[in-house]
């Protein structure tokens, strides 16, 4: 017999359970076989599942460019992948900020996290994703081109800090917060900056290589203190 | 199960919305009534520990409202609330059972369960976006439902429920009530007149009265009326 059979009879039988019982019952068995506790790496590895599709298939892209053959100079390729990263970054940002675009984020500050570790939560993990995304392409560039791993990924990861940076920066205006799509006009402004003031070359033949090794450490670490900000900021963000 | 609020205030620039509340709640219904703008959903907030109060404290059987225990054993159900677009009904509720720490089986029974509940049992797989209104919010509440919460926080649960989904709903409340600390706000009186085991009365972020309407004369909706007159 089926369990939805079973029911039904039992159903027919004995009629429905008393609520104010089966909800002690049940609660009594809630308290002898409570769960474990709900961490902040259990948390980030859910956010994680609930990435969008499209966050993931462009990191699979990014990938597969960066193994492809080369069939060019390859600093194109490496400048290519640069030019993509600020589109790449402000997608991660939209993914990120996504609870408060479609009205979910005042019942997710209601779980076993606050709102400020809801939303921590989140981006990390959309970060994570992008970043490992970023260190393989590297590691890939290399393997393809030869690149210097150094030189490769702080190529692709400056653009990408960058528009991080400023997608932070614009989300907690109240113009980022009411635009849905603020973040992808930030990359493309940096997109155009980078296209006007770097032309068809690359930063390496303005600055030396410990100049954009300090450059890219300096973004990183605002990178860092944008996103403690907006944490801190939740609250106040949402309601104002 | 005691919900204590002491000198609860919340302070917007120069507008006082919630201005030194104090009350105590125990398991049962309590209805919190006020015309718009009233102060309501900010102390609701304030009780989720969502919004942080600017003076005073809530607290649930000795623990803050900002603790993981408080957490644990809330739901809420706010005014206005989303869904992402691709989720299905079921979907919702999962995700929300993963935000609740439950575990992957317990999650789908009592997602099962809950959407029986509601009535939602045959739309599990339908994606929210084709709900209608009193669909949504019937899910809206099955999702404050899924931790079992000893403290059930509500804000206007009736809008947009069509009159036989609001007998429903109330019959599903004062179930609950009997188990719970229901806390449920809104401006319309019959929704709470017959459920309510006690009703705060709110008026520019002050308590004009409360008490239960059990024990008093007359009509509550009259009194109601003669208060925001």
């Amino acid at each position: 017999m089926r369990d939805k059979d079973l029911k039904r009879e039992l159903q027919e039988y004995a009629g429905d359970p008393d609520f104010v019982k089966k909800d002690e019952f049940i609660r009594s068995i809630k308290k002898n076989s409570a769960g474990k506790p709900v961490n902040l790496f259990t948390m980030i590895l859910v956010h994680a599942r609930y990435i969008r599709a499209y966050i993931w298939l462009l990191s699979l892209c990014i990938l597969a460019f960066a193994i492809s053959v080369n069939d060019g100079i390859f600093i194109d390729k490496i400048k290519a992948l640069s030019d993509f990263m600020p589109f790449f970054a402000g997608l991660g940002i939209i993914e990120a900020f996504r609870a408060r675009v479609n009205k979910m984020n005042e019942l997710e500050k209601v779980t076993v996290f606050s709102g400020k570790g809801v939303f921590f939560a989140k981006a990390t993990a959309v970060c994570f994703v992008q970043f490992i995304t970023i260190i393989l392409a590297s590691v890939l560039l290399r393997l393809s081109l030869g690149a210097g791993i150094l030189y490769s990924s702080m190529q692709i990861l400056i653009p990408f800090l960058i528009t991080n940076i400023l997608c932070f920066i614009v989300e907690r205006t109240s113009f980022g917060r009411e635009n849905e799509w603020s973040c992808l006009g930030v990359a493309a402004a940096v997109f155009l900056v980078k296209r006007i003031t770097l032309g068809g070359l690359d930063m390496f033949f303005y600055l030396d290589m410990w100049v954009v090794f300090v450059i890219t450490i300096v973004l990183l670490a605002i990178q860092i203190y944008e996103i403690v900000k907006t944490v801190k900021l939740e609250e106040k963000l949402s309601w104002n | 199960m005691e919900l204590t609020v002491t000198g609860l205030t919340k302070q917007y620039g120069d507008k006082i919305a919630v201005d030194k509340m104090t009350f105590k709640l125990e398991k049962g219904v309590t209805g919190l009534l006020g015309a718009n703008g009233a102060g309501k959903t900010t102390l609701m907030r304030m009780m989720c520990g969502i919004l942080t109060p600017t003076e005073g404290m809530i607290e649930y059987d000795g623990h803050p409202v900002n603790s993981e225990e408080y957490r644990n054993v809330l739901g809420y159900l706010p005014q206005d609330f989303g869904y992402y677009p691709e989720f299905t009904g079921m979907d919702f509720l999962m995700y929300f059972c993963a935000l609740k720490g439950l575990d992957k089986k317990t999650a789908k029974f009592r997602c099962k369960e809950l959407l029986e509940l509601v009535g939602l049992e045959d739309k599990a797989k339908v994606k929210v976006k084709k709900y209608s209104g009193g669909m949504k919010q019937r899910l809206g509440i099955a999702q404050a439902l899924i931790n079992r919460p000893e403290v059930l926080i509500l804000d206007e649960p009736t809008a947009g429920l069509d009159p036989k989904e609001r007998v429903r709903f109330r019959n599903l409340i004062e179930d609950l009530g009997k188990v719970s600390v229901v806390v449920l706000s809104t401006h319309i009186v019959s929704d709470i007149e017959h459920i309510a085991d006690r009703i705060i009365m709110m008026k520019n972020g002050h308590i004009i009265w409360q008490g239960s309407w059990k024990e008093e004369d007359g009509s509550l909706e009259e009194f109601y009326l003669k208060e925001f007159e």
